[in-house]
């Protein structure tokens, strides 16, 4: 039973004053599920993914990643290498001047060195076909270049899990076809909250609802 | 105001100036720096994005629109921070709009961050107060007296920058009082969005009444040492105007020149005698020197009148003159006869006239020529010595920014203490 | 390596180089350092006809920059119209021999020589610095900071800004906007101050915003609290050539200066 790589467990999240968000939430992620999310605008899917690399805390249950518990900063400064998050909006992500850069600061922060970090920026940017994009200025990427590029950004630290939040939201249909086939195409267990049905239909195994605080198979 | 730095460079005032702003910057800087921690950098930076595009808006004024500066509600939120924050906005204004100079940035960082921190600690509490009145009334006062403290800092330094900005610094002083009406009321509206959206950008209530009072006079400190070396380092006396003068043969020779060493020319000079009535007037060449013909023994007092206030004064004593002029006045020991060795030039065509006295001609000529050339030599010297005094030396300039560094390293060691303990 | 200027139509203001030119080949570093160097060689230089000359080599870099002269014109409006303000103001204020008079009151040839000098050296400068930076990308300039010395802080709180300008821009754009198609016409009453007040706060609040899902992101890579430099330069040859033909026109303009 332990080999699941994320485990929630009843776990209960309000945000101040008193706007409960999760009301016992329990899920498992193990080594090759895919899992999709789906609910309403505000039903706290992005704070889910947010408890699982340690943004939030909380404030009932328990949250155990790759078989540890996991409750100080701490214990999550382990799992934030290992487990990419993608946020919705990649202006917060990209936060680097150039592709490069942006790419290579997560295996910076892991103790690479500038030669190893460039040689995974090549390497990551090369498999999403994104070959040539070093030198490329973040804001003035379109849409779909911006999605890719954090894409690349969360890949390059070589995560085990991947938690993606809206990854085709925003994009139109070409950008959007790109991504799903680089989601595809990737080995990482992943959780994928989206509204698009097509995308889940594409790579998710199976899909969870979050209503009223709480996650349902659908 | 961002000036640029052609406006100061003309003078070596103007340059000690920029060099002792950007001194002072550099240190409000390294304070700013060290108290933002590694995490709050991405803040500091959408706060400094935020108003780069803010200095973008005009704000209709009259027949004329104003853009924003709101370097109050900067520091405001952003406290020392205010220094590093204004910085890159005015580097990147000066880069990519070209307003206001590289050199300058220094001068131009600390007009605009000095009077943003003052603000933070004389308003911080009252935006965060309890009525939204008196909130309001802050803002307002935050951002209208962050505007005028910038505006005076920036007259000050054309005003110690030379005699010939004052005229443009005042213009300057004034055209930012209707500017700072206008940053008042867009500072407190500000203010009373923030406190309904998001109140914790404003600063949080401060740690004790302890604490915060020593870190306010801590800062008051601060600023104001910065302000007072700012100006004494480029000599506070910049315009004070002096006259000297001294007997060569029988006109009364001088020389009139602002501290630092700066010629006047074209300054009346009016000479008085001890009761006060106008013996004569004359005006100095474009150098600054001028001739007087005395023609009565007696203490002249010479007055040199710039003009805007600025007048020097010196008394040429009638021991100097030469003898054989007017009612004498008391006789001092020193005075040689009345009717030889009158100082006359050895080559002037008048000296055998004036010798036809029977004295022993040739040995009174002679005494004359030497005490002429004495007195000559004792003429100078002393102008050497007053001009020295009065120059600017770069010891002043080295020892004003020794002046900031010792307070800072001071503040830092009181402030490490207090960690430690 | 040659890349094209990436500064697009940025803020309002058109593109200032629009080919490649040989500049942008050239270290950012030198750039830079030719732009402090240049401003302080003609702070210093006060003869009027020195600064003529420097003028005119100013506007014969930015002809070499390939940069077009009418929009380096249109960007010395503000520099000109404090210029003219000077013109005005500085030959009130000196000695009270007067050169010419209109009315009561009295302009110095001095004053006005002055305010020459100013405006000169001032036009001179802008255009050296148009010349020498102008098509340098603010991302490259940030990256020149960083290794010119400035303090690591300093210079990614410089890189982050310039990262965000365009995206606040942005936002500001549409607020305005918003603004105007519901009828808001700026004008000198209290409901102007508010409004404008109003957007400013959204402004910083959204920026608030942003920047903490900024960290959080960064946290989510691993960031501990110390930031690595991932940028190299290079110094070519002709980065030699430039720092040389630098060198030579200041040294003359300096000994025009004090001939």
């Amino acid at each position: 039973m332990n080999d699941a790589l994320v485990l929630l467990d009843e776990v209960h999240f309000a945000y101040p004053p008193n706007r409960r968000v999760l009301a016992g939430c329990s899920l498992r992620l193990a080594r090759s599920d895919r899992i999709g999310l789906i609910g309403s605008n505000g039903s706290g899917k992005t704070t889910l993914l947010k408890s699982i690399v340690g943004l939030v805390r909380p404030t009932a249950g328990r949250v155990e990643v790759f078989g540890r518990p996991r409750m100080h900063e701490r214990d999550f400064q382990e799992v934030r290498g290992r487990v990419g998050l993608l946020f919705q909006d990649s202006d917060d992500q990209l936060f680097c001047p150039t592709v490069a850069e942006d790419v290579a600061f997560g295996p910076l922060n892991l103790g690479q060195t500038r030669e190893e970090a460039a040689g995974i920026v090549a390497q990551t940017l090369q498999s999403l076909g994104l070959k040539g994009y070093e030198d490329r200025i973040t804001y003035q990427l379109s849409g779909g270049e911006k999605r890719l590029v954090a894409l690349a950004a969360v890949l390059a630290m070589q995560p085990e899990v991947l938690l993606l939040d809206e990854p085709t939201s925003g994009l139109d249909d070409d950008a959007t076809e790109r991504v799903v086939n680089v989601l595809a195409g990737l080995p990482q267990a992943m959780l994928i909250v989206s509204h698009d049905r097509s995308l889940l239909q594409r790579t998710a195994a199976n899909c969870l609802r979050l209503s009223a605080g709480r996650l349902q198979q659908i | 105001m961002h000036l640029h730095e052609a406006v100061l460079s003309n003078s070596h005032s103007g340059v000690a100036v920029l060099c002792a702003g950007a001194v002072a910057a550099a240190a409000g800087t390294a304070i700013g720096l060290r108290k933002m921690e590694h995490e709050q950098v991405p803040r500091v930076a959408l706060v400094t994005s935020a108003f780069f595009v803010v200095s973008l808006i005009h704000v209709p004024l009259g027949v004329t629109s104003v853009h924003l500066v709101l370097n109050g509600l900067v520091g405001l939120l952003l406290g020392w921070s205010a220094f590093p924050a204004l910085l890159v906005a005015l580097l990147l204004q000066a880069v990519l709009f070209g307003h206001g100079g590289l050199l300058a940035l220094g001068l131009n960082t600390l007009t605009m961050a000095a009077p943003a921190v003052v603000c933070h600690y004389l308003f911080r509490r009252a935006v965060v107060a309890r009525r939204a009145g008196l909130a309001s009334a802050a803002g307002f006062l935050a951002g209208a007296a962050a505007m005028l403290l910038g505006a005076l800092l920036t007259a000050s330094a054309l005003w110690i920058a030379g005699k010939e900005f004052e005229l443009l610094a005042k213009t300057v002083l004034g055209l930012h009082v209707a500017v700072a009406a206008v940053e008042g009321l867009i500072t407190a509206s500000v203010v009373s969005f923030l406190r309904k959206v998001r109140r914790d950008m404003l600063p949080a209530s401060a740690a004790g009444r302890p604490a915060h009072a020593r870190r306010s006079l801590q800062a008051l400190l601060f600023t104001g040492t910065l302000l007072a070396v700012f100006g004494q380092t480029t000599a506070a006396s910049a315009h004070k105007l002096f006259v000297f003068a001294a007997v060569r043969g029988d006109v009364i020779e001088g020389e009139v020149y602002y501290h630092g060493g700066d010629s006047a020319g074209n300054v009346k000079v009016s000479v008085f005698d001890p009761g006060g009535k106008l013996l004569g007037e004359t005006t100095t060449d474009p150098e600054g020197k001028f001739e007087f013909q005395p023609r009565l023994c007696c203490d002249h007092r010479l007055i040199a009148d710039a003009g805007l206030g600025h007048a020097a004064e010196y008394t040429v004593e009638a021991g100097e003159l030469p003898a054989a002029l007017g009612p004498p006045s008391a006789r001092t020991p020193g005075d040689s006869p009345p009717d030889s060795a009158q100082g006359a030039e050895p080559l002037s065509p008048a000296a055998p006239a004036r010798h036809a006295h029977g004295s022993p001609a040739l040995a009174n000529a002679d005494l004359a020529a030497q005490t002429e050339a004495l007195s000559r030599q004792i003429a100078a010297l002393r102008q050497d010595l007053d001009r020295w005094k009065a120059q600017l030396r770069l010891q002043d300039i080295l020892g004003g920014i020794g002046y900031i560094l010792g307070v800072m390293g001071l503040i830092f060691f009181l402030g490490g203490k207090r960690k430690r303990t | 390596m040659a890349t094209a200027p990436q500064q697009p139509p940025w803020l309002g203001l058109p593109p200032l180089a629009v080919r490649v030119a040989w500049m942008d080949t050239l270290d950012p570093r030198g750039r830079m350092a030719a732009a402090v160097l240049v401003s302080a060689a003609l702070a210093a230089a006060n003869q009027l006809l020195t600064l003529v000359i420097a003028l005119l080599t100013a506007a014969a870099a930015v002809r070499l920059a390939r940069m077009g002269l009418r929009t380096a014109f249109r960007r010395l409006i503000p520099v000109n119209l404090f210029g003219l303000v000077l013109l005005l103001v500085l030959p009130l204020s000196t000695a009270p021999a007067p050169w010419f008079s209109v009315g009561r009151v009295g302009y110095s040839r001095e004053g006005l020589l002055l305010a020459l000098v100013i405006a000169v050296k001032a036009n001179a400068i802008v255009l050296w610095i148009m010349a020498l930076l102008g098509s340098l990308d603010t991302v490259r300039l940030g990256h020149a900071l960083q290794h010119l010395g400035v303090p690591g802080k300093l210079a990614h709180l410089l890189l982050f800004t310039i990262r965000y300008l365009d995206v606040l821009h942005g936002e500001y754009l549409r607020l305005r906007a918003a603004m105007k198609l519901r009828g808001f016409r700026p004008g000198v009453n209290a409901h102007t101050y508010r409004t404008y007040g109003y957007l400013v706060g959204m402004l910083l609040v959204r920026s608030a915003d942003r920047s903490e899902r900024i960290v959080a992101a960064m946290k989510c890579r691993g960031f501990r609290g110390r930031f690595h430099v991932f940028h190299r330069f290079a110094f070519a040859p002709r980065d030699v050539w430039f720092a040389a033909g630098i060198f030579l026109i200041l040294v003359s303009l300096e000994l025009l200066e004090y001939s």
